[in-house]
């Protein structure tokens, strides 16, 4: 196969971050308002608890098989009908989960900045870097984060810092919002869609150290819930429930309304630009992820023909949906939760169990069997 | 878009036509960018903004029907105000602040006043004199309360709390053409158009329109305006007159900062429930105290006391007044402290607490400390 190029651990760190934290930068905080109310930031929190703990099966597979992509584990488990399946299984779920933010991106930036633009000027915009990232490799995507990753953290930190004056810090009350039941609901209903780090296991071939990766994402999500949950609650506290239900793209609003000082005012040009590029490195890890778990499936030694004809149909797939809120509300609606969990979560459960079943044989075993 | 193909709005009034109550008039200031390049502004010719009044259903399509008489495309992204007349406010508010909220080009911290009679002819008589830029003149102004304390915190954000919380109602900055001169009346408590003043820009901003829900149900004046603002603690430092203790006739200038937020103690208890409010102020003594020297001993003491006292019974008579004529919780106590007894918002939502508000037992203390005295210990003494 034509390389990907290699990972590294920081620049590894750094994309996982982005794709973790992604979704609170579109409509997260006011759904989980809308299903906890003023216990949104609770929500936040356990939604990133059991997010890492949904991890704990793909760890155990990537620790169990080193080197080896979650795709060629299902070759050595279940032969050559289980690795099309299960390559098929997230090549599509990427797949999806790309054309569904490529529309929400669309739909932010005609919302927010370019209110005449057509769509499709915006879509064809928006598809050239995920196609040029997926032909560049992992590493350029990896490495483009790292670059960026630190300006989008200073970004989210400037807000959090310049909007404190207009903050309303009785908003938070009453402070459970539903009850702690509703939470758990919510959270275990969520937190697959939210936080899905199965891609990890689809990118593992190329990491350039493999070791340590439980604490790199137990630090991811440590972050990505410090990052969540105070974008959450500044949400919360800048527009008090009810009102939060109705604001979908909070960071920006929240950008709408800073003004400290005459100098310091209307930077939501700044935060609009940041949101941009966090957006785009997401779209570009999911079709990337796509490309390479289709690559992965068929045993393409060259990834790159199918990169235009995956990249035309999810331009055409993602005219689909109506509207943002149309959007927001099938992404976090039980069915999707479904799809998620049944890709993110019980596949690796079922890989991992397959495994046990077979007497715990990984490593230079499953290297015979998919060479 | 470029920036030389747009027209850009800095204010817009909204009036109810006469004949129709279901129509508005809609006027826009709009800028002139060539005569804030010039350095122009105020009265006359050389005014930096002309203003363009339109009738239709709705105040945005009659902001979109205005394109018909500008040349360029209305652009409300440099908005910066919004005058709603006081029978407009009257009849329902929800409808306007819905849109704005939504509008892509309207910020939340947008200025909202209610003008008692026409906006239109607020904007068209209220002509900036001190700045040049008339964006400016409404960013100032919607800040002013910051340190006059004469009407409160409101802009769109502020509004759409007070519509949509279970736990207060809003107030709108009053705004009004001024007619008085300085020998109509004495310097009592003002609404807006009543000051007793000559000279300046015709417009006073002064005091607070009140909300029940979306409909405007009373009005107060300035010094009930500084009361809430104290008591919702948005009171930062600003002039505030409290009877002389040695001769109450008179009355004596401080200059007051409130130190820290009211502490709202809520008892969910007791029947009828009650709320205890504890202002803790300190303050400047500014205005001229003739022969009695207040810097020292029993006579500050009497000093804070008085201001103390004062302080109390104007609060006292604001609630009164929120509970008995209002039915209004404007202090937004629902909010900071009785929201707070609860875990749950359906907890909270059911205890209906606007519903409870009239009956509840409201005390205020305060707690003032005057420890600054300007830049002579103690007044000058006069010896012929």
């Amino acid at each position: 196969m034509t390389k990907q190029g290699h990972v590294g651990t920081i620049e590894l760190f750094s994309i996982v971050t982005i794709v973790q934290v992604i979704p609170v930068f579109y409509s997260l905080p006011n759904l989980l308002a809308e299903r906890v109310q003023t216990g949104a930031w609770l929500l936040q929190i356990l939604i990133n608890f059991l997010g890492f703990i949904l991890f704990v099966p793909i760890y155990l597979l990537l620790k169990n098989f080193p080197g080896k992509s979650i795709i060629d584990i299902a070759q050595y488990l279940m032969g050559n009908i289980g690795r099309t399946l299960v390559s098929l299984l997230l090549g599509g779920y990427y797949f999806y989960t790309f054309v569904h933010f490529l529309r929400v991106f669309g739909e932010a930036v005609i919302n927010t900045a370019l209110l005449a633009t057509p769509l499709y000027a915006i879509l064809v915009l928006a598809i050239m870097p995920p196609m040029l990232i997926a032909y560049l490799g992992l590493e350029s995507l990896t490495r483009t984060s790292l670059i960026f990753a630190p300006i989008i953290g200073l970004g989210i930190l400037m807000i959090i810092v310049l909007t404190l004056p207009d903050v309303n810090f009785d908003a938070i009350y009453p402070l459970l919002g539903k009850s702690l039941l509703d939470h758990g609901k919510n959270a275990l209903e969520l937190a697959p869609v939210v936080h899905g780090t199965l891609f990890l296991a689809i990118w593992a071939p190329y990491f350039r150290k493999e070791k340590g990766m439980f604490s790199l994402v137990l630090v991811v999500f440590v972050l990505t819930m410090i990052i969540a949950t105070s974008v959450v609650i500044l949400t919360e506290l800048c527009f008090p429930y009810p009102d939060i239900k109705l604001i979908p793209l909070p960071i920006y609003q929240i950008a709408r309304i800073i003004y400290v000082g005459r100098f310091v005012q209307r930077i939501e040009a700044l935060v609009l630009i940041m949101a941009i590029v966090t957006t785009q490195l997401h779209i570009c890890a999911m079709f990337s992820t796509s490309v390479l778990a289709f690559a992965q499936g068929w045993k393409l030694t060259d990834w790159r023909p199918i990169i235009f004809p995956l990249a035309v149909t999810g331009f055409a797939l993602a005219f689909i949906a109506h509207d943002l809120r149309e959007l927001a509300a099938w992404y976090y609606s039980v069915p999707n939760s479904i799809i998620s969990a049944g890709v993110s979560v019980f596949l690796p459960i079922i890989l991992y169990t397959l495994w046990l079943f077979k007497g715990k044989k990984g490593g230079e075993n499953a290297e015979n069997q998919t060479n | 878009m470029e920036l030389e193909d747009q027209a850009y709005v800095v204010a817009i009034g909204v009036d109810i036509t006469p004949d129709n109550s279901e129509e508005r008039i809609v006027t826009a200031q709009i800028i002139i960018p060539s005569k804030l390049a010039g350095g122009a502004s105020g009265g006359g010719e050389g005014k930096s903004f002309y203003q363009v009044s339109v009738r239709d259903k709705s105040v945005f399509a009659g902001l979109d029907k205005m394109e018909a008489v500008v040349s360029r495309r209305i652009s409300l992204l440099q908005c910066k105000a919004i005058l709603m007349s006081e029978e407009y406010a009257s009849s329902s508010i929800a409808a306007m602040v819905r849109v704005a909220s939504r509008h892509p080009q309207l910020r939340r911290n947008i200025f909202i006043a209610v003008v008692p009679g026409s906006a239109r002819e607020f904007l068209e008589k209220n002509q900036p004199k001190l700045t040049v830029n008339i964006t400016r003149y409404w960013e100032d102004i919607s800040k002013a309360n910051k340190y006059t304390g004469f009407t409160s915190f409101s802009n769109l954000q502020t509004i759409v709390e007070g519509l949509e919380s279970p736990g207060e109602n809003s107030v709108i900055t009053m705004a009004a053409v001024g007619e008085s001169s300085p020998e109509d009346r004495p310097p009592q408590s003002a609404q807006a158009g009543q000051l007793p003043r000559a000279g300046g820009t015709k417009g006073e901003f002064v005091g607070n329109a009140v909300f029940r829900g979306d409909k405007m149900v009373g009005k107060m004046g300035d010094i009930e305006s500084k009361m809430l603002s104290m008591l919702r603690g948005e009171w930062r430092s600003g002039p505030f007159s409290v009877p002389a203790p040695n001769d109450p006739k008179n009355s004596i200038g401080l200059t007051l900062r409130q130190e820290t937020s009211p502490k709202v103690t809520v008892d969910l208890e007791s029947e009828p429930i009650r709320i205890d409010i504890k202002l803790k102020l300190s303050g400047s003594l500014v205005s001229e105290f003739g022969s009695v020297d207040y810097t020292v001993g029993e006579q500050r003491k009497n000093l804070e006391n008085s201001a103390r006292e004062e302080i109390e019974k104007q609060a006292s008579a604001l609630i009164a007044r929120a509970q008995n004529e209002f039915d209004s919780d404007i202090f937004r106590f629902g909010n900071t402290g009785v929201k707070k007894k609860f875990l749950t918002w359906k907890e909270w939502e059911d205890f209906k607490w606007h519903d409870k508000f009239p009956q509840v037992d409201i005390q205020v203390t305060a707690e003032v400390n005057i420890s600054q005295f300007g830049f002579e210990n103690a007044p000058a003494t006069v010896k012929h």
